[in-house]
């Protein structure tokens, strides 16, 4: 777990404003949730859409072009659109930056 | 514990698959019998129109129950259609001979695909409902370099726009003087003329059909005006005829779909009728038949939650939300927008979004958005609660609607 790689300032997440990240290829969406940082990927399982585009509303995330609803702290698909779950990602706060390790949590 | 009822789902789409899922998720243990009249598993309908047009989507992509999800579930599918239904002995007959009797029926047949009288079937016209026909209207897409459709609806926009996007010169005639004329007001209309003739589509709005001729070399269509439209193929989107033949034949209520409840129940407590086929009520005593995803969800859930005696209002779940994809535009509807409410438009250019609100006093009452899922939604959260902004605030660009302090429109 050596590759952690800075994306961001802290600031610029806040409750219901998540921060759309990239490392590489990888698309990230970073939430603040209970003041604690959360990240999962970013395009949404079943239609090309960034998720940080969409509704924010607690731990929910909901797509902006269908009705596909995930929890950002887990990344576990709660309604809408079948899709699989979104992949999670270790992230934290290191000097006020946000970093985030591109190798998915579980 | 053992239960030995028995529900039998008529129809293996967005609604039936929502009734088996919502009936386990409640904890009924029975049998669940699923007849449904295509040689496939429920699969999702709206990409019909487009990612299976564009080539990108195949038929296990679309699964909304897979015959694992189905083993796990414990829901007998059965590719056969149910020929009749016996509701004084409970008992259903399908086409391959079987009959199966039921403690509860549920009727999730949709509807087919609307055609013109007296036209016969013929390989260059189609119709959109089903997997099958998409793949014929694909083949028709990609051996057409001008493709007529007839129907100015969602249906024929979206294959319009794919289409389009796939080379082909394509022209729409409409009867009504603009387009959607059903679903939505003039500004929303306005804003797919403009949409579609930026995508160079041809438009013959206010154009009834006289004839349609098709023939080994292409399509005629001659319009009531006198002029003469010719095309490679001919997709018809002039709308959804409900399925309901069998519940009629089986002596329930039936007026364009079966009557129902905003929970699906029909005057025989052991029959429900859910989604496309439902004339349901919608809450003031008005009547409606929704054509959308969500309402076959929503009215699925509910009658399974009714049948099982789970207190339920599926009309406290919000306004019926619809979407419809077209080129690079995402279209959102939340409510039914009216034009006689005071419309607030909010336009952001740098995001390609333009809403539409369509406000009564304090309260927005439905919105149309363009690129604009994360704001429908934040509108969704205020008529859920009954609590809203400013409406003079909704047409300022410069603010995030979700940082707009509300209160109670109630107050």
């Amino acid at each position: 777990m050596s590759n952690w790689t800075p994306v961001g300032h802290r600031e610029q997440v806040e409750t219901d404003n998540p921060l759309a990240a990239e490392v590489g290829e990888l698309k990230l969406g970073i939430y603040e949730v209970d003041g604690e940082l959360h990240a999962v990927e970013d395009v949404c399982p079943h239609a090309m859409a960034l998720l940080t585009q969409g509704f924010v509303d607690g731990c929910e995330v909901e797509c902006p072009l269908h009705n596909a609803v995930f929890d950002v702290t887990t990344g576990k698909h709660l309604r809408g659109e079948p899709c699989r779950d979104l992949r999670a990602f270790p992230v934290r706060v290191v000097d006020s930056r946000i970093e985030v390790c591109p190798v998915p949590l579980d | 514990m053992e239960d030995n009822r028995t529900a039998v789902i008529v129809g293996a789409g967005q609604a039936g698959r929502w009734v088996a899922l919502t009936l386990r998720a409640e904890g009924f243990n029975g049998r669940i019998v699923m007849f449904g009249d295509e040689p496939h598993l429920p699969y999702d309908r709206p990409p019909l129109s487009k990612a299976v047009l564009h080539g990108t989507a195949d038929l296990p992509q679309l699964a909304l129950l897979t015959a694992a999800k189905a083993d796990e579930l414990r829901v007998e599918w059965r590719a056969a259609a149910v020929n009749a239904i016996d509701r004084e002995a409970r008992r259903v007959r399908a086409a391959d001979g079987s009959e199966t009797s039921y403690d509860w029926l549920f009727l999730a047949q949709g509807g087919r695909a609307r055609t013109l009288p007296g036209l016969a079937p013929h390989p260059r016209v189609a119709t959109l409902r089903s997997w099958e026909d998409a793949q014929r209207i694909k083949a028709l897409i990609e051996s057409s370099r001008h493709l007529l459709v007839l129907g100015g609806g969602w249906i024929g926009l979206e294959v319009a726009a794919s289409a389009r996007q796939r080379g082909c010169e394509v022209t729409v005639v409409e009867a009504a003087p603009r387009l959607c004329v059903r679903t939505v007001p003039a500004c929303v209309s306005a804003h797919l003329q403009a949409l579609h003739e930026g995508h160079g589509v041809t438009l013959r709005l206010g154009q009834a059909v006289q004839q349609v001729e098709p023939g080994e070399d292409g399509v005629r269509l001659r319009l009531a005006g006198g002029e003469t439209l010719q095309g490679d193929a001919l997709v018809l989107g002039i709308g959804l005829v409900a399925e309901d033949g069998l519940a009629a034949a089986a002596g329930l209520a039936c007026d364009n779909g079966v009557l129902t409840d905003a929970s699906g129940r029909t005057a025989d407590p052991a029959v429900f009728a859910v989604g496309d086929m439902a004339n349901a009520l919608q809450g003031g005593g008005r009547r409606q038949r929704i054509e959308s995803w969500e309402n076959a969800q929503r009215m699925a859930v509910a009658a399974a939650k009714a049948a099982l005696g789970v207190a339920h209002d599926p009309l406290a779940e919000g306004a019926p939300w619809f979407w419809s994809d077209q080129y690079e535009d995402n279209l959102q509807l939340l409510g039914l927008p009216d034009e006689r409410l005071r419309i607030v438009e909010r336009v952001v250019p740098a995001k390609r979004q333009r809403i539409f609100f369509f406000c009564e006093g304090a309260r927005v009452r439905a919105v149309a958005a363009v690129n604009a899922g994360r704001e429908i939604k934040v509108a969704r959260k205020w008529m859920l609660q009954d609590r809203f902004p400013a409406i003079e605030a909704l047409a300022d660009a410069g603010v995030d609607l979700q940082k707009l302090p509300t209160t109670a429109a109630s107050a």
